[in-house]
């Protein structure tokens, strides 16, 4: 199931939330600076890099 | 108003019987009936098990048989960190009666240790987002400055620390909630390495940036305490059997040598920067040169992106823990909460696995960055704590925006803030921070600094009546 990444209240939906969970006013404010975080972790070229969630055993010495 | 002892003075007294378990606890207890009310430190306080506990303490010392370092030591836990005295609320009506039971690991070894729970401490919703005047729980004020936040969200750990409502606290960090209050109620806090202390027992604010750590006078009380938490659990995935070091032994050593990177994060903090953090921070760093360490201009790896990729990080693993109770029931959330856990479902799958390639390259590069340099210090926060009501007002950053702790808790490196002086009366602090597991050489180079230096022996001068407060 694919989302329209640019309407915060399909997103707010897809996410079970009620549409109403806060004003218009504040969801937009808060997708605007989700918009700005993602800019920043997508200028990173990651392409490679493994996922290591629970990284600390793997780095443990 | 005379500075409370520091935990290792504490410890050592009630070992040599010159002060009675029974005397601390009434100390702790004096201290937090005289500043509770007026700071907002304790959702919960447990004078009676407490002095029970020290009675207990102190006729196991007349006979010889100390529990271990901490014997008879009042120490407070962050009210989202299990304890067998009550259960926690975390700061939110959400937990109605209260969720988990029976102690923490770490409570639990700090325990076994001789340590005694006075109470839970006051802190932001689950650790999240800031205060909400709307819902019952205290907004925690700085002792310094009543009229200014605490910080968060390990508020009321890092307040009865600097009031001496305890010899020590605990508090978690998921993007700087040991630090920041340290660092703005001018005590010491130490975030360990991801994985050395266990989470089991506490509330998850987000599960692979989480890390519960020590708030406490000195440098060496922070070694006394990580000394006793470390180590794996096995009823926790994130913990490591990475040996665990004499920490109060390896605070002997001398700075000589020691090569430690200084980013001063001018370009991260803009205006956002108060001026006489420049002047402190050099001050700081005289000291550290002084000391025979060796320091070198260093630029941490994309702050900025590391830093997002935190936070994208733990809002979806934020959102993950409480949607269920967000979907139902979301008016019952501190505002900021709300707001904050909403964010979340505006990162998708493919961003949340973006956000953890980040760390890895991020974790390589300052690990390169680590090879040049021992440690690498920056200011904990460009400035001071706000005011409450700027704090409430700022619905951009609520007051963490020029603070620089979120960049390591996405990377797990140990880290620890120590005081530096004062800013409009309010203190500042100075980050340290080290490769994995290499907490001994953090607390080293902490230690040092201030054995050459007063700034955490000072205490905030006597409170004002409540009445002259501003509301909130």
């Amino acid at each position: 199931m694919s989302h329209d990444q640019s309407d915060p209240a399909r997103l707010l939906a897809a996410a079970g939330l009620p549409p109403d969970i806060e004003s218009p006013d504040v969801v937009a404010s808060q997708f605007a600076a989700s918009r700005a975080v993602l800019a920043l972790i997508w200028s990173v070229p990651a392409d490679a890099e493994p996922v290591l969630i629970f990284a600390a055993r793997a780095a443990a010495p | 108003m005379t500075g409370p002892d520091t935990l290792a003075a504490a410890a050592e007294a009630v070992r040599a019987g010159t002060v009675s378990a029974v005397e601390l606890v009434r100390q702790a207890r004096a201290a937090a009936d005289r500043c509770d009310r007026a700071l907002g430190i304790f959702d919960a306080r447990f004078d009676e098990s407490a002095l029970a506990a020290a009675e207990a303490a102190d006729t196991d010392q007349a006979r010889g048989a100390l529990r271990g370092p901490l014997h008879g030591v009042p120490i407070a836990v962050k009210d989202n960190i299990a304890t067998v005295e009550a259960p926690c609320r975390a700061g939110s009506v959400v937990t109605g009666g209260g969720w988990l039971s029976g102690d923490a690991p770490a409570v639990a070894r700090l325990r076994a240790a001789g340590a005694i729970v006075f109470g839970k401490t006051t802190m932001n919703e689950f650790a999240i987002g800031r205060p909400d005047p709307g819902k019952p729980f205290p907004i925690p004020r700085n002792p310094w400055r009543p009229k200014h936040w605490a910080g968060g969200s390990s508020s009321g750990s890092a307040v009865a620390v600097a009031v001496g409502a305890a010899a020590a606290a605990l508090g978690t960090d998921t993007g700087g909630s040991v630090r920041i209050p340290s660092a703005f109620c001018g005590v010491t806090g130490l975030k360990p390495t991801y994985g050395r202390v266990p989470n089991q027992g506490s509330i998850p604010a987000g599960f692979s940036l989480d890390h519960v750590g020590p708030i406490a006078r000195t440098a060496e009380d922070c070694a006394l305490l990580l000394a006793v938490m470390a180590g794996p659990d096995p009823a926790d995935p994130t913990t490591v059997h990475a040996p665990v070091p004499d920490y109060p032994a390896s605070l002997a050593g001398e700075l000589r040598g020691l090569r430690i990177g200084v980013d001063r994060l001018s370009r991260v903090a803009a205006g956002a920067a108060h001026p006489d953090l420049p002047g402190r921070l050099d001050a700081a760093l005289d000291v550290l040169t002084e000391l025979g360490a060796e320091l070198t201009e260093v630029e941490l790896p994309r702050f900025g992106e590391l830093t997002a990729a935190t936070l994208v990080t733990a809002f979806s693993e934020a959102l993950a823990f409480h949607r269920d109770n967000l979907r139902t029931r979301s008016a019952d959330f501190a505002a900021d909460t709300r707001r904050t856990l909403l964010t979340g479902a505006f990162f998708g799958s493919a961003d949340y696995v973006q956000a953890q390639r980040v760390r890895a390259v991020g974790r390589r590069e300052l690990g390169n960055l680590l090879t040049g340099v021992d440690l690498v210090v920056t200011p904990t926060s460009s400035a001071p704590t706000p005011t409450i009501e700027a704090m409430l007002a700022d619905e951009l950053t609520g007051g963490y925006g020029p603070i620089h702790t979120t960049y390591w808790n996405g990377l797990g490196n140990p880290a620890i803030t120590v005081p530096i002086g004062f800013a409009d009366g309010l203190p500042l602090g100075m980050h340290l921070a080290g490769r994995w597991f290499d907490e001994a050489t953090v607390l080293r180079a902490a230690h040092a600094f201030q054995s050459a230096t007063d700034w955490h022996r000072s205490c905030p001068a006597p409170l004002p009546d409540r009445s002259t407060l501003a509301p909130h």
